[in-house]
Protein backbone atom coordinates (compact mmCIF):
# COMPACT_ATOMS: atom_id res chain seq x y z
CA UNK A 1 0.00 0.00 0.00
CA UNK A 2 1.80 2.86 -0.94
CA UNK A 3 2.20 5.43 2.38
CA UNK A 4 2.92 8.85 0.68
CA UNK A 5 0.58 11.16 -1.18
CA UNK A 6 0.65 11.77 -4.62
CA UNK A 7 1.28 15.25 -4.61
CA UNK A 8 5.00 16.59 -3.78
CA UNK A 9 6.01 20.05 -2.52
CA UNK A 10 9.37 21.88 -2.67
CA UNK A 11 8.71 23.61 1.36
CA UNK A 12 11.61 22.01 2.93
CA UNK A 13 13.90 24.09 -0.34
CA UNK A 14 11.61 27.25 -0.07
CA UNK A 15 12.33 27.32 3.52
CA UNK A 16 16.08 27.49 3.36
CA UNK A 17 15.72 30.51 0.35
CA UNK A 18 13.91 32.21 2.59
CA UNK A 19 16.50 32.70 5.25
CA UNK A 20 16.75 28.84 6.58
CA UNK A 21 13.44 29.50 7.96
CA UNK A 22 12.77 26.89 10.97
CA UNK A 23 9.61 24.66 10.09
CA UNK A 24 8.34 26.14 13.60
CA UNK A 25 8.34 29.71 12.06
CA UNK A 26 6.90 28.59 8.82
CA UNK A 27 4.08 26.89 10.77
CA UNK A 28 3.28 29.95 12.86
CA UNK A 29 3.40 32.09 10.38
CA UNK A 30 0.54 30.55 8.05
CA UNK A 31 -1.44 29.39 11.21
CA UNK A 32 -0.84 25.79 11.15
CA UNK A 33 1.64 23.54 13.47
CA UNK A 34 4.94 22.13 12.94
CA UNK A 35 4.32 18.63 12.97
CA UNK A 36 1.86 19.29 9.71
CA UNK A 37 4.71 21.14 7.94
CA UNK A 38 7.35 17.84 8.84
CA UNK A 39 4.11 15.53 7.17
CA UNK A 40 4.04 17.59 4.74
CA UNK A 41 7.88 18.21 3.89
CA UNK A 42 7.83 14.21 4.40
CA UNK A 43 5.07 13.74 1.86
CA UNK A 44 2.81 12.01 4.07
CA UNK A 45 -0.19 14.64 4.21
CA UNK A 46 -2.17 16.36 1.03
CA UNK A 47 -2.76 19.82 2.63
CA UNK A 48 -6.86 21.49 1.78
CA UNK A 49 -6.98 23.87 -1.12
CA UNK A 50 -6.67 26.61 1.62
CA UNK A 51 -3.61 25.77 3.24
CA UNK A 52 -1.37 24.81 -0.37
CA UNK A 53 -2.56 28.58 -0.87
CA UNK A 54 -1.32 30.40 2.40
CA UNK A 55 1.93 28.68 1.80
CA UNK A 56 2.26 29.67 -1.54
CA UNK A 57 1.11 32.84 -0.97
CA UNK A 58 3.46 33.09 2.19
CA UNK A 59 6.55 32.46 -0.01
CA UNK A 60 4.86 35.05 -3.02
CA UNK A 61 4.94 31.71 -5.39
CA UNK A 62 1.73 30.32 -7.24
CA UNK A 63 -0.05 26.85 -5.77
CA UNK A 64 1.66 25.20 -8.75
CA UNK A 65 4.91 26.83 -8.12
CA UNK A 66 4.81 25.12 -4.40
CA UNK A 67 3.11 21.93 -5.16
CA UNK A 68 3.28 19.13 -7.83
CA UNK A 69 2.10 15.72 -9.21
CA UNK A 70 4.93 13.14 -7.77
CA UNK A 71 4.53 11.19 -11.13
CA UNK A 72 3.67 14.17 -13.12
CA UNK A 73 0.38 13.55 -13.75
CA UNK A 74 -2.61 13.10 -11.04
CA UNK A 75 -3.54 9.52 -10.36
CA UNK A 76 -6.24 7.43 -11.84
CA UNK A 77 -9.09 8.44 -9.94
CA UNK B 1 -15.10 18.32 3.42
CA UNK B 2 -13.19 15.18 3.81
CA UNK B 3 -9.16 15.35 4.44
CA UNK B 4 -6.80 12.51 3.62
CA UNK B 5 -3.85 11.73 5.40
CA UNK B 6 -1.95 8.71 4.09
CA UNK B 7 -1.55 6.41 7.57
CA UNK B 8 -2.76 3.00 7.12
CA UNK B 9 -3.88 2.51 10.31
CA UNK B 10 -3.62 -1.89 10.56
CA UNK B 11 0.31 -1.28 9.53
CA UNK B 12 1.72 0.63 12.85
CA UNK B 13 2.60 -1.32 16.48
CA UNK B 14 1.09 -0.04 18.95
CA UNK B 15 2.82 -1.59 22.01
CA UNK B 16 2.97 1.49 24.01
CA UNK B 17 -0.62 2.82 23.63
CA UNK B 18 -1.98 -0.34 24.40
CA UNK B 19 0.64 -0.84 27.60
CA UNK B 20 -1.04 2.25 28.68
CA UNK B 21 -4.49 1.81 28.18
CA UNK B 22 -4.12 -2.00 29.30
CA UNK B 23 -2.36 -0.45 32.80
CA UNK B 24 -5.05 2.31 33.46
CA UNK B 25 -7.59 -0.09 32.80
CA UNK B 26 -6.05 -2.39 35.69
CA UNK B 27 -5.24 0.95 38.00
CA UNK B 28 -8.99 2.13 38.10
CA UNK B 29 -10.15 -1.98 38.40
CA UNK B 30 -7.70 -2.61 41.46
CA UNK B 31 -9.25 0.48 43.35
CA UNK B 32 -12.75 -0.04 42.54
CA UNK B 33 -11.88 -3.98 44.10
CA UNK B 34 -10.16 -2.20 47.19
CA UNK B 35 -13.38 0.26 48.12
CA UNK B 36 -14.10 -0.31 51.58
CA UNK B 37 -10.67 -2.41 52.19
CA UNK B 38 -8.24 0.31 51.90
CA UNK B 39 -7.81 2.49 55.18
CA UNK B 40 -7.81 5.57 52.73
CA UNK B 41 -10.49 6.00 50.15
CA UNK B 42 -9.58 4.51 46.34
CA UNK B 43 -10.87 7.25 45.05
CA UNK B 44 -8.59 9.71 46.98
CA UNK B 45 -5.36 7.47 45.76
CA UNK B 46 -6.51 7.81 42.17
CA UNK B 47 -7.12 10.90 42.14
CA UNK B 48 -3.63 11.93 43.86
CA UNK B 49 -1.85 9.39 40.64
CA UNK B 50 -3.55 11.34 38.05
CA UNK B 51 -2.56 14.72 39.70
CA UNK B 52 1.35 13.24 40.05
CA UNK B 53 1.36 11.40 36.61
CA UNK B 54 -0.17 15.30 34.81
CA UNK B 55 2.52 16.93 36.89
CA UNK B 56 5.00 14.06 35.72
CA UNK B 57 3.78 14.49 31.64
CA UNK B 58 3.79 18.47 32.09
CA UNK B 59 7.16 17.87 33.20
CA UNK B 60 8.44 16.17 29.93
CA UNK B 61 6.68 17.90 27.82
CA UNK B 62 8.02 21.30 29.17
CA UNK B 63 11.80 19.93 29.00
CA UNK B 64 11.55 18.55 25.26
CA UNK B 65 13.43 20.77 22.63
CA UNK B 66 10.97 23.42 20.55
CA UNK B 67 11.98 20.89 17.69
CA UNK B 68 10.77 17.79 18.94
CA UNK B 69 7.74 19.11 21.32
CA UNK B 70 4.63 16.96 21.52
CA UNK B 71 1.54 18.64 20.15
CA UNK B 72 -1.32 19.82 21.66
CA UNK B 73 -3.73 16.93 20.45
CA UNK B 74 -1.53 14.34 21.06
CA UNK B 75 -0.81 15.82 25.40
CA UNK B 76 -4.42 16.00 25.20
CA UNK B 77 -5.16 12.55 24.23
CA UNK B 78 -2.53 10.64 25.76
CA UNK B 79 -4.17 12.24 28.85
CA UNK B 80 -7.77 11.32 27.45
CA UNK B 81 -6.63 7.68 27.28
CA UNK B 82 -5.24 8.00 30.52
CA UNK B 83 -7.84 9.26 32.46
CA UNK B 84 -10.71 7.22 30.49
CA UNK B 85 -8.86 4.12 30.75
CA UNK B 86 -8.80 5.06 34.72
CA UNK B 87 -12.28 5.34 35.05
CA UNK B 88 -13.43 2.62 32.34
CA UNK B 89 -11.47 0.21 34.49
CA UNK B 90 -12.75 1.89 37.81
CA UNK B 91 -16.43 1.29 36.31
CA UNK B 92 -16.22 -1.97 34.71
CA UNK B 93 -15.05 -3.33 38.00
CA UNK B 94 -17.31 -1.48 40.13
CA UNK B 95 -20.58 -2.89 37.58
CA UNK B 96 -19.25 -6.57 38.11
CA UNK B 97 -18.81 -5.47 42.15
CA UNK B 98 -22.69 -4.53 41.82
CA UNK B 99 -23.90 -7.07 39.27
CA UNK B 100 -26.63 -8.43 38.69
CA UNK B 101 -28.68 -6.57 41.43
CA UNK B 102 -26.75 -3.23 41.27
CA UNK B 103 -27.97 -1.78 44.81
CA UNK B 104 -26.63 1.75 44.38
CA UNK B 105 -27.87 2.96 47.57
CA UNK B 106 -25.70 -0.02 49.87
CA UNK B 107 -22.70 1.32 51.52
CA UNK B 108 -20.94 -0.61 48.64
CA UNK B 109 -22.30 1.18 45.71
CA UNK B 110 -22.22 4.59 47.44
CA UNK B 111 -18.51 4.12 47.98
CA UNK B 112 -18.02 3.23 44.75
CA UNK B 113 -20.17 5.86 43.21
CA UNK B 114 -18.12 8.42 45.11
CA UNK B 115 -14.85 7.49 44.15
CA UNK B 116 -16.29 7.23 40.59
CA UNK B 117 -17.26 10.86 41.08
CA UNK B 118 -13.44 11.68 42.79
CA UNK B 119 -12.07 9.96 40.01
CA UNK B 120 -14.01 11.95 37.63
CA UNK B 121 -12.51 14.97 39.25
CA UNK B 122 -8.82 14.07 39.16
CA UNK B 123 -9.19 13.56 35.27
CA UNK B 124 -10.80 17.38 35.08
CA UNK B 125 -7.81 18.43 37.55
CA UNK B 126 -5.38 16.28 36.06
CA UNK B 127 -6.43 17.62 32.30
CA UNK B 128 -5.60 21.18 33.33
CA UNK B 129 -2.46 20.25 34.71
CA UNK B 130 -1.18 18.67 31.65
CA UNK B 131 -2.95 20.41 28.83
CA UNK B 132 -0.75 22.97 26.24
CA UNK B 133 -0.83 25.96 28.04
CA UNK B 134 -0.53 27.20 24.30
CA UNK B 135 -2.37 24.81 22.31
CA UNK B 136 -2.54 24.49 18.51
CA UNK B 137 -3.97 22.36 16.18
CA UNK B 138 -5.11 22.80 12.38
CA UNK B 139 -6.52 21.15 9.80
CA UNK B 140 -4.09 17.51 9.98
CA UNK B 141 -5.24 17.31 13.33
CA UNK B 142 -8.86 17.14 12.34
CA UNK B 143 -8.11 15.06 9.78
CA UNK B 144 -6.80 12.38 11.83
CA UNK B 145 -9.78 13.35 14.68
CA UNK B 146 -11.84 12.48 11.99
CA UNK B 147 -10.31 8.68 11.13
CA UNK B 148 -10.33 8.49 15.08
CA UNK B 149 -14.11 9.24 15.04
CA UNK B 150 -14.71 6.94 12.15
CA UNK B 151 -13.13 4.09 13.70
CA UNK B 152 -15.09 4.72 16.94
CA UNK B 153 -18.44 4.72 15.64
CA UNK B 154 -17.67 1.23 14.41
CA UNK B 155 -16.54 -0.03 17.77
CA UNK B 156 -19.49 2.08 19.05
CA UNK B 157 -21.94 0.08 16.48
CA UNK B 158 -20.33 -3.43 17.08
CA UNK B 159 -20.79 -3.08 20.93
CA UNK B 160 -23.94 -1.81 20.62
CA UNK B 161 -25.02 -4.78 18.44
CA UNK B 162 -23.18 -7.44 20.82
CA UNK B 163 -25.25 -5.68 23.73
CA UNK B 164 -28.42 -5.84 21.32
CA UNK B 165 -28.30 -9.83 20.99
CA UNK B 166 -27.66 -10.23 24.65
CA UNK B 167 -30.15 -8.86 25.82
CA UNK B 168 -32.67 -10.06 22.82
CA UNK B 169 -30.66 -13.46 23.21
CA UNK B 170 -29.40 -14.20 26.32
CA UNK B 171 -32.49 -15.47 28.48
CA UNK B 172 -30.89 -17.06 31.55
CA UNK B 173 -27.44 -15.47 31.69
CA UNK B 174 -26.77 -12.67 34.05
CA UNK B 175 -27.03 -10.09 30.88
CA UNK B 176 -30.78 -10.73 31.04
CA UNK B 177 -31.02 -10.80 34.96
CA UNK B 178 -29.32 -7.38 34.96
CA UNK B 179 -31.51 -4.64 36.44
CA UNK B 180 -32.21 -1.39 34.89
CA UNK B 181 -29.38 0.81 36.57
CA UNK B 182 -26.83 -2.15 35.75
CA UNK B 183 -27.96 -1.62 32.01
CA UNK B 184 -27.13 2.37 32.30
CA UNK B 185 -23.55 1.42 33.78
CA UNK B 186 -23.00 -1.06 30.97
CA UNK B 187 -24.23 1.64 28.35
CA UNK B 188 -21.89 4.10 30.16
CA UNK B 189 -19.15 1.71 29.88
CA UNK B 190 -19.89 1.25 25.78
CA UNK B 191 -19.83 5.29 25.97
CA UNK B 192 -16.15 4.77 27.26
CA UNK B 193 -14.69 2.23 25.54
CA UNK B 194 -15.96 3.93 21.94
CA UNK B 195 -13.75 6.87 23.63
CA UNK B 196 -11.16 5.09 24.34
CA UNK B 197 -11.16 3.96 20.35
CA UNK B 198 -10.98 7.40 19.23
CA UNK B 199 -8.16 8.27 21.22
CA UNK B 200 -6.02 4.83 20.76
CA UNK B 201 -6.38 5.35 16.95
CA UNK B 202 -5.65 8.99 17.25
CA UNK B 203 -2.43 8.59 18.84
CA UNK B 204 -1.46 5.46 16.84
CA UNK B 205 -1.29 7.56 14.10
CA UNK B 206 0.45 10.13 15.37
CA UNK B 207 2.51 7.57 16.62
CA UNK B 208 3.24 6.36 13.40
CA UNK B 209 4.09 9.77 12.00
CA UNK B 210 6.88 10.12 15.08
CA UNK B 211 7.80 6.99 13.88
CA UNK B 212 8.32 8.14 9.84
CA UNK B 213 9.90 11.01 11.08
CA UNK B 214 12.31 9.27 13.46
CA UNK B 215 13.40 7.07 10.50
CA UNK B 216 13.69 9.93 8.20
CA UNK B 217 11.13 7.63 5.77
CA UNK B 218 11.07 9.66 2.07
CA UNK B 219 8.43 9.91 0.28
CA UNK B 220 7.18 7.43 -2.76
CA UNK B 221 8.93 8.42 -5.93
Amino acid sequence: MRSGTPVGNHLRRLRFEHGELSQDALARAVGITRQTIVALEGGRYAPSLELAMRLAHFFGRTVDEVFFWRDGAPPAP
Amino acid sequence: MVYRTHYPVNQTPVPRILLILIATLAVGALLASGTGQLPVRPGAIGLLLMLTSAGLARRHWQRQPPAEATGSPERALWHGLASHGVLAGHLAMGTWMLAPAFDMHGALGHAIATDSWTLILGALLSYAIARDPAPRQDERDAAIASLGWRWAHGALLAMLVALILGLGFGAGTALARASQPMLAHLLILILLAHVLVNFAVRLHLYTREAEADAAGEAPPA
